[in-house]
């Protein structure tokens, strides 16, 4: 984590998005699973919003969108400051992207505690990797000298 | 109006991203609320529906979900013996729905028509926009019935329907006596926030002749949903097992003590359990705005301190901020009025008379009520996240340094 963007603040900031978004897509589907079907008044309740499960995973997931971006507009000085003394851009990417990379697979292994522990399939949140990978790829163009 | 429009479209809409992320979070946070403040205000009309069925004496029937139940060993005469005796032995309120007529109408709705007895009509305070309440006399030659008001244009007040009945499979003729309300419902006894909506329906008077007429269907569906009146423990029993040895059917029978402790524990600690979920959610949904707008601030910050220097007063700035957050937050009420219509709508688009709602928008009375809420609390939520800016905004030294 040497010579990072990140600081430990920003770090442990994405670290939570990530797992927000892990952990609600988890108990959204232990919800759907439990309540299938049932016509009680919790019931329809719960069903009333997991019917909306991936919009409402979707929708969260634009959280990473808004750290990325602010992260990047943040930066913007010191990746050019890194540029000056002598870093290429494309080692700040690269080491943004990993570091980025490291940071959501310790939140989907951690998130994968909650999976075990309601007994849900631990591949549910694989779809969510897919969509914060092109995010981080997508943020990845950002980090560049102005 | 010209700092708004500027405000906007240089400072705010140059980090749409971030506008849009708070658009998307207040919609969020208003659908949740909107859902949980529906869902009670459904739950509350309901328990005041039902409130009737909870007096002595009366026993509501339930199949048994505990033991298998074999419907096609069922004959009618068997089903018409428990009828007989229910005839002479119970007084017993019969409201059975479920059964489709093709009756003509603009919309193309499939009609609903629900057989109802004089017990049950009593019963039940069934309110008329138009026309008379029925009488049981005479149902041999025309019958007289309610319609939905879904069906008043087509079928006023004095109108005859011609139909096949879908009980009794014979041509019948119907005089219309009165029309239900605009979105006229009935709870489920069992789910009492479901409610299916009679805009389409036909109540349809039924005696003990029309039930030695009809078929197996409207004798197993009414033994579903019948109500014994002024009877007793040792009565139920009695009932009870002469349904099951004559059609092998389990019944159960709650009295008026288990419904109520049913309505009252079951319900309150249902309703407990949503308003927590919600206030939970409400609480992330509004930790996820500060959070957004702390984040505004840190990108924004250097926009705001040029226009402080030059001249911005700080009640100015708060005013726009107000402006600002009030449009953010009407349009994500008008998009969640747009979903809760859309909703409403595709039960037009599925022709399913049972959910169709009448009115603006087609959104009914309790859809009004829970987005008021939801207005309400948006404006609380407004308020906040304007004096959490402008405390954080006041916080920071207006100087050249953060300029830079």
């Amino acid at each position: 984590m040497k010579n990072s963007l990140y600081r430990f603040s920003d770090r442990l900031e994405i670290f939570f998005i990530y797992l927000f978004c892990f952990v609600v897509n988890a108990l959204l589907i232990y919800a759907e699973r439990t309540y299938q079907g049932s016509d009680s008044l919790i019931g329809s309740y719960i069903n009333s919003i997991v019917e909306y499960r991936l919009i409402i995973t979707i929708m969260l997931t634009f959280l990473v969108i808004i750290f990325c971006y602010q992260f990047i507009t943040r930066k913007k000085t010191e990746i050019r400051i890194r540029f000056l003394v002598g870093e290429t851009s494309w080692e700040i990417r690269y080491r943004y992207f990993i570091q980025s990379m490291i940071i959501m697979a310790l939140s989907y292994f951690v998130s994968l505690l909650l999976n075990i522990y309601l007994s849900i399939s631990l591949m549910v949140n694989l779809y969510l990797i897919f969509i914060f990978i092109n995010y981080i790829l997508v943020s990845t163009v950002g980090v560049k000298v102005k | 109006m010209k700092d708004l429009i500027f405000f906007i479209k240089r400072i705010f809409l140059k980090r749409w991203i971030l506008v849009l992320g708070m658009l998307l979070i207040i919609f969020l946070a208003n659908y949740l609320t909107f859902t949980a403040s529906r869902s009670l205000i459904s739950t509350y009309q309901g328990n005041q529906e039902n409130k009737i069925l909870d007096q002595d004496g009366l026993f509501i029937s339930n199949l048994d979900p505990d033991v298998e139940q074999n419907f096609d060993a069922i004959t009618i005469e068997e089903t018409q013996k428990v009828y007989d005796y229910l005839e002479s032995h119970y007084e017993y309120a019969i409201d059975t729905y479920g059964f489709v007529a093709d009756i003509p109408n603009t919309e193309d709705m499939e009609v609903s028509v629900r057989y109802i007895n004089e017990q049950a009509y009593d019963l039940r305070d069934i309110k008329l926009s138009e026309g008379k309440q029925i009488t049981f006399q005479d149902l041999n030659t025309v019958k007289p019935v309610l319609i939905g008001a879904g069906l008043a244009k087509e079928y006023p007040v004095g109108s005859v329907i011609e139909m096949i009945d879908p009980v009794t499979h014979q041509p019948t003729k119907l005089k219309v006596n009165g029309i239900l309300e605009k979105n006229a419902s009935r709870s489920n006894i069992y789910a009492l926030n479901s409610k299916n909506y009679l805009n389409y329906s036909i109540y349809s008077p039924i005696d003990e002749e029309f039930i030695k007429q009809s078929s197996l269907d409207l004798h197993v569906n009414a033994l579903n949903d019948l109500i014994l009146l002024n009877s007793s423990e040792k009565e139920v029993n009695h009932l009870k097992d002469l349904i099951q040895s004559t059609t092998g059917l389990t019944f159960n029978f709650f009295s008026q003590k288990e419904n109520d402790k049913f309505f009252k524990d079951y319900y309150m600690n249902g309703l407990q359990i949503i308003s927590m979920l919600t206030l939970i959610c409400f609480i992330i949904a509004t930790g996820l705005a500060i959070w957004n707008t702390l984040i505004s601030i840190r990108l924004m910050i250097k926009d705001f301190t040029v226009h402080l220097l030059v001249g911005l007063s700080y009640p100015r700035l708060r005013s726009i901020l107000y402006q600002y957050f009030g449009i953010v937050f009407f349009i994500s009420f008008s998009l969640l009025t747009i979903f809760v219509s859309v909703n409403r709508y595709s039960a037009w688009y599925r022709k399913d008379a049972i959910f169709a709602t009448l009115g603006i928008l087609k959104l009914i009375g309790m859809d009004w009520m829970a987005l008021i809420i939801v207005l309400l609390i948006d404006m609380i939520m407004g308020i906040f996240i304007v004096e959490f800016m402008m405390r954080k905004i006041k916080k920071i030294p207006i100087s050249l340094g953060v300029l830079t």
